[in-house]
């Protein structure tokens, strides 16, 4: 059970003559067994803080605790490999292999033995609504929501306590959006994980435990 | 194990891919190994060239513009003959004959036919030459109508010129003028003299060992034989003419500092190398002329060519070392989602960097492997291998050069992300 909190965080982006202050003095606390979205509009910073909360870019000011311990002085390889499943608008799965390769995958890296992962693969499959017809294809050959259900389904694998989702339903239909968002709001109640959704999507908005709103780089406000 | 499951999806899945990379690493390889072999060749050939190609020296006046008649002392022939060579009051470690082979030598003197054969009808006239050579070559004087139409007899041939054997080859109409022994073999007997007006003469009887058809009366025999009869009147003999081929060519420069102690140093066209120096030629009585025209031209032009290819050489290894590069960034940047992808679920930098080094590695040993192969069994090169480890090390340094370029990419990518 993680709970997440930020720190007066800060983060710029250099580019050659300017500094763009992405994410400025944001204070939050981010609970488990909740399923917390972070809306704001394009540029708002939403993202970025997605990014750190990852352990993806490192805070400038300020600090993330991850059950009271810093997490700059985690192993940030560690911290997404054990603590933190990633999901990304892209799907961010690996192309060359199969889904269950792909659910696997970050199971071989904790050292569980493949049989075990391959058992796991399919349960958490089961799990997200795709049978195990789907384990042997290739990314390429599943649509957008099936994608973003394998991602779902890996994070549930590695039962990480930590969900970090960027823009997971931006590819989406109303309805695979309905069932990714279903999927999420299912592991923060039904798992415990401290469900973090980055989105401009409202109706992914609706149905969040907690509603953090974002504007040019700073928390704007938080409901309820 | 994530990286061995990586793999073995890479090579499942971008089988086209390595297959690509592999052939084009395979052509540049087989391109740098034909490379090396041509330079090899061309180094044999002119390793030949300079062995096998004639480099001759010709003794001259001291003007390099006179060959013949040269009248040249027996103490400097016998460089070019004997086995000994003393140089400022001491033996030399090395003859200067050893440096040379078939030394060409002429000597002339004059004969006449006794007076009893001189009653003849077909009258010769008195005092012509008798010309001892080493061989026909030796004398330029010789005509092709003379070469063309002599004959030797049995068991003769023109190596009697090599010899001291008292024979000689005449002309046709003198073989009147010989005499027969029991064994059937004819002879000449000549009296030889010094010069035409010469009052000292000596009689010498030469076995007859060819005869030719053309218009000349001059009788040949061997040079020794020559040589004595000259020694036997006036007390020492001297050489018209010596021309030798120099034995081994690597030796040629070591043999021209030997050479010009002796003989200044003309050009082939007979011009006086050392003529600003003119107090130095007081000191010699004759030149030497090297004659290594063909020689250097042939080096020239081969030196030239190879000279060419040893720029190329390294210019092949830069862009085969540009093309691993290329090839290795290529190679990962069609596995940028996938090496994010990693990133995002946890996999250490150094397990990515281990597995886009074991693929270009994979690749790279497969290709120098075969090229190996290929090239030995088809090309037969000698198993050197001096250029396998040339390739594997430019490959090698740009294997990883790209991975080094690689993680800074992953490390970018996975940032920007």
């Amino acid at each position: 059970m993680a709970k997440i909190q930020t720190i007066d965080l800060n983060f710029s982006y250099r580019a050659k003559h300017q500094t763009i202050h992405a994410v400025k003095d944001v204070n939050l606390l981010l609970e488990p067994g909740l399923m917390q979205v972070i809306i704001g509009k394009s540029g708002s910073g939403k993202s970025t803080l997605l990014s750190l909360l990852a352990s993806l870019q490192t805070p400038e000011q300020g600090m993330i605790l991850v059950d009271d311990m810093d997490l700059q002085k985690m192993d940030a390889d560690q911290y997404r490999r054990k603590r933190a499943a990633v999901i990304f608008q892209a799907y961010n799965l690996f192309p060359l292999l199969t889904v269950q390769e792909n659910i696997i995958y970050p199971l071989l890296l904790n050292k569980i033995p493949k049989r075990t992962a391959e058992t796991q693969a399919e349960k958490v499959l089961e799990q997200v609504g795709m049978d195990a017809s789907f384990l042997k294809r290739f990314p390429a050959t599943l649509s957008g929501g099936e994608q973003q259900r394998v991602a779902i389904a890996r994070a549930l694998a590695n039962q990480t306590d930590i969900v970090l989702a960027d823009e997971p339903t931006g590819n989406l239909d109303t309805k695979n959006t309905e069932r990714i968002t279903g999927l999420l709001s299912s592991m923060a109640h039904n798992q415990g994980c401290c469900v973090v959704v980055v989105t401009h999507d409202l109706s992914v908005a609706a149905n969040a435990d907690r509603v953090f709103a974002m504007d040019g780089g700073t928390l704007s406000g938080v409901a309820p | 194990m994530p990286v061995l499951l990586y793999l073995k999806a890479f090579l499942r899945k971008r089988v086209y891919l390595l297959l690509s990379l592999f052939f084009a690493i395979l052509i540049l390889l087989i391109t740098y190994g034909l490379f090396c072999q041509m330079i090899q060749s061309k180094l044999a050939e002119r390793e030949n060239a300079l062995r096998s190609l004639p480099v001759t020296v010709v003794l001259s006046n001291i003007a390099g513009t006179q060959t013949d008649h040269l009248e040249i002392p027996f103490y400097l022939a016998e460089y070019f003959t004997s086995g000994e060579y003393s140089y400022g009051g001491e033996i030399q470690p090395r003859a200067f004959s050893s440096y040379v082979k078939d030394v060409k030598m002429k000597t002339t003197l004059y004969y006449s036919l006794p007076s009893e054969n001189m009653n003849r009808a077909d009258t010769i006239p008195s005092s012509q030459k008798l010309v001892g050579i080493t061989c026909l070559e030796a004398d330029r004087a010789i005509s092709q109508d003379v070469i063309d139409s002599l004959a030797f007899f049995s068991g003769m041939g023109e190596s009697v010129f090599e010899t001291g054997t008292p024979a000689c080859v005449i002309p046709r109409r003198l073989l009147g003028h010989s005499a027969q022994d029991e064994q059937g073999r004819s002879f000449l007997t000549i009296s030889v003299q010094i010069a035409p007006a010469s009052q000292a003469a000596t009689e010498l009887v030469l076995q007859i060992a060819g005869v030719y058809d053309a218009d000349d009366d001059r009788i040949y025999c061997p040079w020794r034989v020559a040589a004595d009869q000259q020694a036997k009147l006036d007390g020492f003999y001297t050489v018209d003419s010596l021309m030798a081929t120099v034995k081994d060519n690597m030796e040629l420069s070591e043999f021209q500092t030997i050479l010009f102690r002796h003989f200044a140093e003309v050009s082939p066209g007979g011009k006086a190398a050392k003529l600003d120096d003119s107090p130095v030629l007081d000191r010699y009585q004759f030149a030497a002329i090297v004659r290594d025209e063909t020689l250097r031209q042939t080096l020239k032009e081969m030196d030239d060519s190879l000279q060419t290819a040893l720029w190329i050489k390294p210019l092949l290894i830069v862009l085969e070392l540009l093309v691993s590069a290329c090839s290795g960034f290529f190679f990962g940047s069609v596995q940028r989602r996938d090496l994010l992808a990693a990133r995002l679920v946890g996999t250490r930098m150094r397990e990515i960097v281990w597995i886009l080094f074991l693929q270009l590695f994979a690749v790279l040993l497969l290709s120098i492997i075969v090229t190996a192969y290929i090239t030995t069994l088809c090309f037969n090169v000698e198993a050197s291998h001096s250029y396998y480890v040339g390739v594997g090390a430019a490959a090698s340094f740009g294997c990883l050069f790209s991975i080094r370029n690689l993680r800074k990419a992953a490390e970018a990518l996975a940032a920007r992300e």
